[in-house]
C-alpha cells in the first residue's frame, strides 16, 4: 500500500493547475510607481562627435542605379559583368542535350531588367537603354572616372561615365504595367553578345529619361535557339550575371552636421557619457530622493534623438531608410575602428533601428526620429556591460541592409543617405529617458 | 512489517515534504491584504465535517492538534492535498482560477504505552496572490498616453513544522503537546509593463523584487476528555513567539516581525444513536497584535470560526466501512479589506473509504472532503469549491 502515496501525490499534482488569485483593485496596489521622460541636451551627454565616410562600395549592395540628372544633377550607370557569350559555347553546354548533333542557330534574345518600383522616382514611362562595354573594368573600383581604381593598377575610361558602348537595345519602362522590362536583341544586338573578340562580356544600363532615378535589382539575357527539324525556338539557360556594380556623379558635397550613409557610406560617431543623476519631477522627489540617480533598473528606454534636414539635391532617398547604432571599439583609429554586435535588438533578435521615411528629407519635411540605445544606457550608468565587461562610450550610427531574420547585414545601402541636425544647430540631437520610479517592494 | 520499507517511505515523506514547502494554492484574493489568507491544516475528514478544532472520535495525524493522534496503535502517515476553484467577482471584473496544494502531512509513531510521537508540516498562512492594474502614463508624446500594466505578484506562504507527543493519563483524560518552527517564504515583485504600440519605442520592463524567509517559534498544548464512548470534548491552545520574516541575500527588502495571536480552538463530539455522530468546534484567534507590532493601522482583527457536522459511520461498500459526513462551517478571516470584516461561509460534505484495516485499525484509508463556500468583504465576494483528499496509511 505504501507504494500508492508517490503515484497519489504525482497524480494529484498532474490534474491540478496552478493559478494565483489575481486582485482587479487597483486600490490595493502596495506600490506608488512613477514613469516619467527626461529630454538631456547634447551637451549634458555628448563627448563628442564624428562623421566618417568611405566604408563598403557600390559592387556590395547588390543592386543597381541608373539616373539621368536626377535632382537636376546626379547621373548614375549600371554595370554589370556577364558570362561571356559565344554560339558554340552556347550550343555546345546547353543544346546537346536537347537536338544532339543536330545544327542548331541562336536565332533572337531579350535583355530582361527588373526595377524597384518603390524605389524609382518615375511616375510614368521611361526609356532604359543597354550596351556593351568596350572598356575592361573592375565592379570592386569602377567610378565615374576610373574603370580600375586599385593601389596596382589605375585606368581612366576612355569617356567618362563608362566609356563607350555597342548598343544591345532600349526600352521603355513603366511601372503601372509592372517591375520589368524586356528588351528585345536584333540580329545586330546578337552578334554584339555574341562577339568574341573580346572576353570579358560588360554590360552598361543607363536612363535616357531625365530628371528621374530607377533602382535595378536584376539582369538577365535570355536567348533563343532554332533547331533543325524543329519548328519550335527553344530558349537557352539564360545569361547570368558575374558582378554588377554602379557609377555615379557628382559626388556628395562633405557633410553638413550629422551624415549616415550613401555609397561609400558615411558614418557618424558619438561619444557619450551620461549623467549621474537627473531633476525628477514633484511626484518622483516625493518617493525617493533627488535629483533622481540613473539606474539601470530605473531605466526602461534610452534614445537618441535626431532631427532630419533636407538632403543636398540628388542624395536625397527615394525609398525609407534605417539607421542603426552600433557600439565602437576603437574609435582612436577610426575609421578603420570596429563596430560591435546591435545595440539594440529585439525580442526576435533582430536589429532596432530607426526607419527614416524620405519625405524626412526634403525641404520642408524635416522630423524627428529615434534610434533606440537602451542596453547602452544601462552600460554606460552600471559603468560595465551587464557580463561585467568594459563597455565602450562611442556608438556609430549608420546605414545598413540587414536580411530579414538573419544577423547578416550589408553596408551601404543606397546611394542616398540621411542628413541630421548637428551639435549646436537647430534641432539638434537629445537624448530622451524613459524612466520609472517606484518606492521598495516591502511586506506590510 | 519488512524493515526495508521503512527507509523507502521516510524518502518519500521527504519527498511530500519538499514537494510540500511550496505552496501551491489558489486560495483567495482576501489575501492581498494582510498577512495573507489563514489555512486550517485539517484533513479530508475535518473539512467533510466542517470541523475547525480537536474533539474528533477516531485518530488522525493533525498539525496544530497533536491531541488527535492519542490513541494510534500503530505508525501511520497522512498526506492531505487540496484543490480549489475559485470564481472572484471584484468591481472590475471576474476571473476564474483553480490551484492546489498540500495543506497538512503528518507522521505518527507510537512509543510503546509510552504514547504517540508525531512530526508534522502544515500551512498556515497562503500569500500567494496578484494585483493587476492597467493605466495610462504620460510619456511626453502627447495625446491620451500610453497604456502600461503593472502587476504585483507575491508567492509564498507560512507553514509550521512540528514535533509533538501525545500521551493518555487516564482512560477518559489525553494530554499533548506540540513544539515547532515557522518556516516557508515569500517572494514579491513588481512589473510594469509597457505597450509597444503606444509608446512608440520599445521600453523594457521596469521590475523590483524582494523576498524573505520566514521563522518563528510556535507551541501547542491540548487536552482530550471522553466520556465513556459517547462523548468526546478537546481543546488545544497555541502560543506562537513572533513571525519573523527576514530578506534574503541580495534582497533588499527590510526585516519584520509580526505578533502570533494566542490561538484557541475546542470541539465537542457526540454520539446521536447507532452509527451517527455529531461534532461542534469552534476557534478563535485575535491578530489585532500582527498589526499592532508594526504600528500599522488596525486592519486585522478577532476571527472567530465555527463548524458543525455529522458523520454516519454504519455504512459499508464491499464490506469496508465508508463513512459519510455532512458539515457547515463559518470563518472570520483575521486580515480586513475595505474596512469591513472577511467571512468565509462553506457547506461540506465528504466520505471515506477504508481499503484495508485490522480490526478497528484503519492500515489504508481515504477520506474526501468537498466544500462549497462563498468568502466577502467589501467589493470583492467569490465563490469556491474546495476538495481536500488525504491518504492515510498505517502499520508500515
Amino acid at each position: 500500500m505504501p507504494r500508492l502515496l508517490p503515484l497519489f501525490v504525482v497524480a494529484t499534482l498532474a490534474a491540478c493547475s496552478d493559478e494565483i488569485p489575481t486582485a482587479l483593485d487597483e486600490g490595493l496596489l502596495p506600490l506608488k510607481p512613477v514613469t516619467l521622460e527626461v529630454l538631456i541636451p547634447w551637451s549634458q551627454f555628448a563627448t563628442g562627435t564624428q562623421v566618417v565616410g568611405g566604408f563598403g562600395r557600390a559592387d556590395q549592395v547588390g543592386m543597381g542605379t541608373i539616373a539621368n540628372a536626377f535632382g537636376g544633377r546626379l547621373n548614375a550607370r549600371t554595370l554589370l559583368h556577364m558570362v561571356p557569350q559565344t554560339s558554340d559555347s552556347v550550343i555546345d553546354n546547353a543544346l546537346v542535350d536537347i537536338a544532339g548533333d543536330t545544327l542548331t542557330t541562336i536565332v533572337g534574345g531579350v535583355f530582361m531588367l527588373r526595377f524597384d518600383p518603390d524605389a524609382s522616382t518615375n511616375q510614368g514611362p521611361v526609356t532604359v537603354s543597354v550596351g556593351r562595354t568596350s572598356t575592361h573594368w573592375a565592379a570592386s573600383t569602377a567610378s565615374w572616372q576610373f574603370a580600375v581604381d586599385s593601389l596596382d593598377l589605375q585606368e581612366e575610361w576612355p569617356e567618362v561615365g563608362g566609356g563607350s558602348v555597342a548598343p544591345l537595345g532600349s526600352g521603355e519602362w513603366n511601372p503601372l504595367e509592372g517591375d520589368s522590362l524586356l528588351i528585345p536583341l536584333g540580329l545586330a544586338a546578337l552578334a554584339t553578345v555574341l562577339d568574341t573578340t573580346s572576353t570579358e562580356f560588360g554590360v552598361r544600363i543607363d536612363l535616357e529619361t531625365p530628371g528621374e532615378l530607377l533602382q535595378v535589382i536584376f539582369g538577365e539575357i535570355q536567348l533563343f535557339a532554332a533547331i533543325e527539324g524543329v519548328d519550335t525556338l527553344v530558349s537557352l539557360p539564360p545569361v547570368s550575371v558575374i558582378d554588377q556594380t554602379f557609377i555615379y556623379d557628382p559626388a556628395p558635397g562633405p557633410p553638413d552636421g550629422l551624415r549616415v550613409g550613401g555609397i561609400p557610406s558615411w558614418r557618424t560617431v558619438i561619444s557619450m557619457a551620461l549623467p549621474t543623476t537627473v531633476a525628477g519631477t514633484p511626484e518622483v522627489c516625493a518617493l525617493v530622493t533627488c535629483p533622481l540617480v540613473l539606474t539601470p533598473e530605473r531605466i526602461n528606454h534610452a534614445s537618441l534623438v535626431l532631427n532630419t534636414r533636407p538632403n543636398e539635391l540628388g542624395f536625397r532617398p527615394t525609398d525609407s531608410l534605417v539607421v542603426h547604432a552600433r557600439s565602437l571599439f576603437a574609435p582612436e583609429v577610426l575609421p578603420k575602428s570596429p563596430v560591435g554586435p546591435p545595440i539594440f535588438v529585439d525580442e526576435l533578435g533582430l536589429t532596432v533601428g530607426a526607419a527614416l521615411s524620405s519625405a524626412a528629407f526634403v525641404p520642408g519635411g524635416e522630423r524627428s526620429v529615434e534610434v533606440p540605445i537602451t542596453p547602452l544606457a544601462w552600460d554606460l550608468v552600471r559603468g560595465t556591460t551587464a557580463a561585467g565587461g568594459p563597455t565602450s562610450p562611442h556608438i556609430a550610427l549608420l546605414s545598413l541592409n540587414c536580411r530579414s531574420y538573419s544577423e547578416f547585414c550589408v553596408e551601404p545601402t543606397s546611394i542616398a543617405f540621411s542628413s541630421f541636425a548637428g551639435a549646436g544647430e537647430p534641432g539638434e540631437p537629445f537624448l530622451r529617458l524613459i524612466l520609472t520610479v517606484s518606492d521598495r517592494v516591502e511586506l506590510p | 512489517m519488512s524493515p526495508l520499507r521503512r527507509p523507502r517511505l521516510a524518502g518519500v515523506l521527504l519527498l511530500v515534504l519538499a514537494m510540500g514547502a511550496t505552496p501551491m494554492a489558489a486560495q483567495s484574493v482576501l489575501a492581498t491584504w494582510g498577512l495573507g489568507v489563514t489555512v486550517d491544516p485539517l484533513d479530508g475528514r475535518g473539512r467533510g465535517l466542517g470541523s475547525v478544532g480537536p474533539g474528533l472520535f477516531g485518530t488522525g495525524v493533525i498539525p496544530g492538534d497533536p491531541g488527535a493522534s492519542l490513541d494510534l496503535s500503530v505508525p501511520t502517515i497522512v498526506v492531505s492535498m487540496q484543490n480549489s476553484w475559485l470564481q472572484m467577482d471584484q468591481e472590475a471584473g471576474s476571473a476564474t482560477v483553480s490551484g492546489s496544494r498540500f495543506p497538512s502531512m503528518g507522521l505518527a509513531y507510537p512509543v510503546g504505552d509510552q504514547g504517540v510521537f508525531t512530526v508534522t508540516y502544515g500551512g498556515l498562512l497562503d500569500q500567494r496572490w496578484t494585483i493587476v492594474r492597467e493605466e495610462l502614463v504620460d510619456l511626453g508624446a502627447g495625446g491620451v498616453g500610453t497604456s502600461v500594466t503593472d502587476r504585483f505578484v507575491s508567492d509564498g506562504g507560512v507553514a509550521a513544522a512540528r514535533v509533538g507527543f501525545a500521551r493518555r493519563v487516564t482512560p477518559s483524560l489525553g494530554v499533548a503537546v506540540s513544539v515547532g518552527s515557522f518556516t516557508g517564504n515569500v517572494a514579491r515583485s513588481f512589473t510594469r509593463a509597457f505597450n509597444f504600440l503606444d509608446a512608440g519605442v520599445v521600453p523594457a520592463a521596469f521590475r523590483s523584487d524582494a523576498r524573505w524567509g520566514y521563522s518563528g517559534v510556535t507551541a501547542t498544548a491540548g487536552l482530550v476528555f471522553d466520556v465513556s464512548e459517547i462523548v468526546r470534548a478537546g481543546g488545544t491552545i497555541t502560543w506562537s513567539g513572533s513571525l519573523n520574516a527576514n530578506p534574503a541575500i541580495g534582497s533588499e527588502g527590510d526585516a519584520r516581525a509580526y505578533d502570533m495571536p494566542l490561538e484557541f480552538r475546542g470541539g465537542i463530539s457526540g454520539t446521536l444513536g447507532a452509527g451517527i455522530s455529531a461534532v461542534l468546534s469552534a476557534s478563535y484567534a485575535d491578530w489585532s497584535g500582527a498589526w499592532v507590532s508594526l504600528g500599522g493601522e488596525a486592519a486585522a482583527g478577532p476571527a472567530l470560526s465555527l463548524g458543525a457536522g455529522l458523520e454516519w459511520t454504519s455504512l459499508s461498500v464491499f464490506g469496508r466501512p465508508f463513512p459519510i459526513r455532512f458539515g457547515w462551517r463559518r470563518a472570520e478571516l483575521p486580515f480586513r479589506l475595505d474596512a469591513e470584516d472577511p467571512v468565509e461561509s462553506t457547506l461540506a460534505g465528504g466520505f471515506g473509504l477504508q481499503l484495508a484495516g485490522a480490526g478497528n485499525i484503519p492500515l489504508a484509508q481515504i477520506d474526501l472532503g468537498l466544500e462549497q463556500g462563498t468568502r466577502s468583504a467589501g467589493s470583492v465576494s467569490e465563490d469556491f469549491w474546495r476538495s481536500t483528499v488525504s491518504l492515510r496509511l498505517a502499520g508500515f
